[in-house]
C-alpha cells in the first residue's frame, strides 16, 4: 500500500527527530504528507520511523551562481533539479531512537501505516477533525476532549479569516455526531456565547449553500451532514419593552429572552459581575461592591414578578435599585452601614459613578417586572446559544460571568462529570486577560483547572493567545491555530508549531487549522468541511419544526385536536 | 613486494602539461579561399539547435611507490570520467545523457593483488609524468567511447580537446581552448587578430602528426584584440572540403552563445558553459578525493599487515 518517495539524505543530518528526504525523479512530497522509513538495529530488529513533511525545497544542482538559472533554462548548462523534504518524526516503533540511515528508501505511508504514524491506531474514540492536504481524514483523540486524559481547547487566529467560531462549532458537531463518545452524545450539553453578529443563532437551520460534494465529505468522516438538532437561542430582552421580547433580528422562532430578576440579583450576589472589568478590580471601590452586595443579599425581600422590597420600598427596575443604593450611600446616616467603615468619600463616589453608568448597560437584563426564569439555561436543548452581540461591553461581561458561574456551580453540586458541559467562548483575551484579575477570570481559571474533573470543558477562542491568562492556555490539551498575523506568530505561546508552520499560519486560508494534540509531537494541518448549518440568514434553510413550535406552544395544537376526537367530554358544539 | 603511499597531496603530481613535442606543421590555407583574399568570415544567421558536448575529467588520487627486491617504481592511482551533454536550444533543456567513471593504478610493476578500487594498468614508464600521460590516454579512450555511444543523433558534436583518434564520429569537431603554438604564417595570423566576436577564419588544412581541417573562432566576452577569446576547432580530414566548411559555419553560429562569462569561469570565454557544467558534474562523480586516498592507504596498510615478517 506504500509508494516510494525517495531516500534519506546524507548531506543533511538525519536525527531521530527529523531528517531530510531526497525526492526521487518520478515522485513528489508535499507539506503534511506522512512518510515512513525503516532501518535495522542490531539486537532490536526493524525500527520503523515515520513522520510528517514539514518543509519541502527544490534546487538546481550544478548551478553556482544565481544567473546560472538562465543558462540552465536556456538549455546551455546541464543541471539537475533536486527536491528534498524535511520530515519531522512523529513515531518511532519500537521506541529505539536511532536516526534513519542515509540512503534508506522512504515511502509514503498509507492506510494502517499512516494511522500508526499519526497515532490514530491508538485512539479508541476518534473525533474527525477534517482532512489533511493529501485528502486523508485526520482525527482527534476524544480522550483529550472529554476530560478522560485532558480537556479544553484553545483556538487562536485573527478575526475574519481564521474561522475560529466555525471550527469550534464544527468540533462540537463532530463530537456529537460522529459517534466518538457513543451514547453519551445524547446527554452532552453545549453552551455557546455568540459575541459577533448573528452568526451562531442559526445552528439548527440547514445550510442551503452546501452541495453534494460537501455532503460527501461529511459522510467520508462518518457523520450525516445537517444542522444541530436541538438548539435553544437565548437573547437579551429588547430595549424599552416591558414584556421581555428577545432582541434578535434573524429569527423569530426558537428564541427565548434571558434576564435575571431583581430578587435573583440580590440573593445571588450578582453585583460584583457588574464590575467585572479587570480595570475595576484595581480600584478601591471593590470593597464597596462586596459590601453593598452583602447588604442586598441580607436586606432584600422578594416580591411578585421578581421585584424586591428593600427597607420597606418596592423596587421593580434595576434603576430603582441603583437609585436606592446611591441614596443610601450618599446619606451620612446610612453610608457606614452600606459601604462599610473607613471608606473614603471619594471611593464611594467612584462606586456611585460607575453604578449609575451601569444602569444604561445592564438595566434591561435585571428585571422586576417579569416572572423568574428559574435559571438561565432552563430548557433541555442540547445546544444553548447565548446571544451577546448587541449588548454593550459591561453587559457582556455580566452575562458571561453570571452564566458561567451558574453552570459551574450546577456542575459542582451535581458532583459527577457526566453528562459533559461544553462552553464555547470567543474573545477569551477579554474575559481572561493575562494582566489583572476579575470575577470572570477567576471562574474561567476554575474551569480551566478543575473543569476537567467536573465535566465542564472550555472551548476558548481568541485572536491572540499571548494576551490570554497563561494558566488557561497551558491547561488546554488541544491547541488550534488558524491564520495569525506575523508578530503574533513569533510569540512563545505558539512554540508547539514547527518553524515552517509558523510561516504557514501567516497565509492559512479560511477553513485551514493547525491542530496540536498531546499525543502527536507535530501539529496536524486540517481542512475542516464547510458548515452544514447556516452561519448567516442568507444561507438559512427552513427552520426545524421543534423551534417553530416553541414560539406559540410547547404542544402542537393539531395534536390536541386529533387527540380529542373520541373524547366524550368534548365541548358540545 | 611493498607499496607505500606518498604522504603528499596527490595533486602535486598532477602536472597537466604533458611532454611537448616539437612537431613540424604543414598548413594548406587555400581550402576555403585563396590566401591573398583571407579575411574574417561572418557566422550564418542560423545554426544547429541540438548540440552534443563531450568532455572528460581526470584526477590523480594517490601517488604510490612499489618496491621489491629488484628496485623501486613509481605508480599513480588515477580516477577519470567522461560524459556527454545534449543541449536542446529550442526545448530549453540540457541534460547529461551519458557518463562513466573509471579508475586505475598506472605502474610498471603489477602489485599482484587487488588494490582498492584501482585495477592495475600496466604502463612501461619510470617517470610519473609519463604515467599521468598514460592516464590521459585512458581518459581520451573513455571520452571516445562515450561520444561514440551518443553522437549519432546530434546536429553538431563538440568534443573537448583535439579530435585525434575520434575522427569517425559524424558532425564532430574538436574544440581546443588554448594555443601552445601558432600554426598559421605571419599575415594569416593577422586575420585571427582581426576577428570580431562571432567571426571565424577561413578553414585551413593542417598536417602535423595527423591530418585534419581547422579554423579559429573568436567567442564574445573577452574583447576583440589579439588572441583573447579565440578557440581553435578541428574537423576530420575524411570530410569533403564543402562539408568541413559547412561544419565551420555551424560552429560559428552555435558556439558563441555558449561562451562562458568571465566572473563565473576562470577560463572564460573559451570554456563553454555546458562543458563547465559537465566538468563540475563529472568531478563530483569522481568521488571524494580524501575518501579515496584513505581507501588507498587502507589497502596498502592491509597488505603490510598481511605480509610475512
Amino acid at each position: 500500500m506504500s509508494d516510494s518517495v525517495g531516500r534519506v539524505l546524507g548531506t543533511e543530518d538525519a536525527t531521530p527527530l527529523s531528517f531530510w528526504v531526497g525526492v526521487g525523479p518520478e515522485a513528489y512530497a508535499q507539506l503534511d504528507d506522512v512518510l515512513t522509513t525503516e532501518r535495522e538495529v542490531p539486537g532490536v530488529g526493524t525500527v520503523r520511523i515515520s513522520g510528517v513533511v514539514t518543509a519541502v525545497r527544490s534546487r538546481h544542482e550544478g548551478a553556482q551562481f544565481d544567473s546560472d538559472v538562465f543558462d540552465i533554462a536556456g538549455g546551455l548548462l546541464p543541471a539537475q533539479v533536486q527536491e528534498a523534504a524535511e520530515v519531522t518524526v512523529t513515531r518511532v516503533e519500537p521506541e529505539v531512537f536511532v536516526p534513519p540511515t542515509p540512503g534508506a528508501a522512504v515511502e509514503r505511508a498509507t492506510g494502517e501505516e499512516r494511522d500508526r504514524a499519526l497515532y490514530f491506531d491508538g485512539m479508541e474514540r476518534q473525533v474527525p477533525l477534517g482532512f489533511s492536504r493529501d485528502g486523508q481524514p485526520v482525527f482527534l483523540n476524544a480522550d483529550f476532549l472529554d476530560g478522560t486524559r485532558g480537556a479544553h481547547v484553545s483556538i487562536s487566529g485573527i478575526s475574519g479569516v481564521a474561522t475560529k467560531t466555525s471550527f469550534a462549532t464544527w468540533l462540537l458537531y463532530s463530537l456529537l455526531h460522529s459517534g466518538a463518545i457513543g451514547a453519551e452524545a445524547a446527554n452532552t450539553k453545549a453552551l455557546i456565547f455568540n459575541v459577533k453578529g448573528e452568526d451562531l443563532l442559526l445552528l439548527d437551520h440547514d445550510n442551503t449553500r452546501i452541495d453534494d460534494e460537501i455532503r460527501e465529505t461529511y459522510r467520508r468522516l462518518g457523520m450525516a451532514p445537517g444542522a444541530f438538532k436541538s438548539v435553544e437561542v437565548l437573547a437579551p430582552p429588547r430595549e424599552g419593552t416591558n414584556n421581555g421580547v428577545p432582541d434578535v433580528a434573524c429569527r423569530s422562532t426558537g428564541v427565548d429572552a434571558f434576564y435575571w430578576t431583581l430578587a435573583e440579583f440580590c440573593s445571588g450576589g450578582l453585583l460584583p459581575f457588574v464590575f467585572a472589568d479587570a480595570d475595576d478590580d484595581r480600584q478601591q471601590y471593590t470593597m464597596v461592591v462586596h459590601q453593598v452586595a452583602a447588604r442586598l443579599r441580607k436586606e432584600a425581600r422578594p416580591k411578585d414578578n421578581g421585584s424586591v422590597a428593600l427597607d420597606g420600598q418596592l423596587l421593580t427596575t434595576y434603576r430603582d435599585l441603583v437609585d436606592m443604593i446611591c441614596e443610601r450611600l450618599s446619606d451620612d446616616a446610612t453610608r457606614v452601614e452600606w459601604a462599610g467603615s473607613a471608606i473614603g468619600l471619594g471611593t464611594v463616589n467612584a462606586f456611585i459613578r460607575r453604578l449609575i453608568a451601569s444602569g444604561r448597560d445592564i438595566g434591561r437584563l435585571i428585571r422586576g417586572d417579569l416572572p423568574p426564569r428559574g435559571g438561565v439555561i432552563a430548557s433541555e436543548a442540547q445546544v444553548t446559544v447565548v446571544d451577546l452581540h448587541n449588548l454593550p461591553d459591561r453587559a457582556q461581561r455580566f452575562v458571561v460571568g453570571v452564566v458561567l458561574r451558574g453552570e459551574f456551580e450546577r456542575k459542582e453540586k451535581a458532583g459527577t462529570a457526566r453528562p459533559l458541559q461544553f462552553v464555547v467562548l470567543d474573545e477569551l483575551n477579554k474575559y481572561a486577560p493575562r494582566e489583572g484579575t476579575s470575577p470572570i477570570k477567576d471562574i474561567l481559571l476554575d474551569i480551566a483547572e478543575r473543569g476537567r474533573s467536573l465535566g465542564v470543558i472550555l472551548i476558548g477562542a481568541q485572536q491572540t493567545a499571548s494576551e490570554v491568562e497563561r494558566r488557561i492556555a497551558s491547561n488546554s490539551a488541544v491547541r488550534v491555530v488558524g491564520r495569525l498575523d506575523s508578530a503574533e506568530a513569533t510569540r512563545p505561546e505558539y512554540g508547539f508549531l514547527t518553524q515552517a508552520q509558523r510561516q504557514r499560519v501567516l497565509m492559512a486560508k479560511p477553513g485551514t487549522m493547525f491542530v496540536g494534540q498531546p499525543e502527536l509531537p507535530v501539529p496536524l494541518v486540517v481542512n475542516f468541511p464547510f458548515p452544514a448549518w447556516a452561519t448567516r440568514p442568507a444561507e438559512a434553510g427552513s427552520a426545524p419544526a421543534s423551534s417553530a413550535r416553541s414560539v406559540t406552544a410547547k404542544v402542537d395544537p393539531f395534536d390536541l385536536a386529533t387527540a380529542g376526537d373520541d373524547d366524550d367530554d368534548d365541548i358540545p358544539f | 613486494m611493498q607499496i607505500t603511499v606518498d604522504a603528499w597531496d596527490p595533486s602535486f603530481a598532477d602536472n597537466a602539461e604533458s611532454p611537448s613535442r616539437s612537431d613540424s606543421a604543414t598548413v594548406n590555407a587555400e581550402v576555403e579561399m585563396p590566401v591573398k583574399g583571407w579575411m574574417p568570415v561572418d557566422a550564418p544567421s542560423s545554426g544547429p539547435r541540438r548540440l552534443l558536448v563531450v568532455d572528460g575529467v581526470r584526477r590523480v588520487d594517490a601517488r604510490v611507490e612499489l618496491s621489491d627486491e629488484t628496485g623501486r617504481w613509481p605508480g599513480v592511482c588515477v580516477s577519470w570520467a567522461a560524459g556527454a551533454v545534449v543541449c536542446d536550444l529550442d526545448g530549453g533543456a540540457s541534460a547529461v545523457i551519458e557518463s562513466s567513471v573509471e579508475r586505475g593504478l598506472f605502474a610498471p610493476l603489477d602489485p599482484g593483488t587487488d588494490f582498492g578500487q584501482y585495477p592495475y594498468r600496466k604502463t612501461d614508464a619510470a617517470d610519473s609524468a609519463e604515467l599521468i600521460a598514460a592516464s590521459q590516454v585512458a581518459m581520451a579512450a573513455l571520452e571516445a567511447k562515450v561520444a561514440a555511444a551518443v553522437a549519432a543523433d546530434a546536429e553538431l558534436s563538440v568534443l573537448d580537446g583535439t579530435l585525434r583518434g575520434r575522427t569517425r564520429l559524424p558532425n564532430a569537431v574538436g574544440y581546443i581552448k588554448s594555443h601552445h603554438r601558432s600554426y598559421l604564417q605571419g599575415p594569416l595570423n593577422g586575420v585571427v587578430e582581426r576577428l570580431r566576436p562571432g567571426q571565424r577564419t577561413p578553414v585551413f588544412y593542417l598536417m602535423t602528426t595527423w591530418p585534419r581541417y581547422s579554423w579559429y573562432l573568436r567567442l564574445p566576452g573577452a574583447g576583440s584584440r589579439g588572441w583573447a577569446g579565440v578557440a581553435r576547432i578541428e574537423a576530420a580530414d575524411a570530410l569533403s572540403e564543402e562539408a568541413a566548411i559547412a561544419l565551420a559555419d555551424a560552429t560559428a553560429a552555435a558556439l558563441p552563445p555558449l561562451g562562458s562569462a568571465a566572473h563565473k569561469d576562470a577560463r572564460a570565454p573559451q570554456n563553454l558553459t555546458p562543458i563547465a557544467g559537465l566538468e563540475r558534474r563529472l568531478k563530483r562523480r569522481l568521488g571524494d578525493a580524501r575518501l579515496l586516498l584513505r581507501s588507498v592507504r587502507a589497502s596498502s596498510a592491509a597488505r603490510l599487515s598481511d605480509a610475512p615478517l
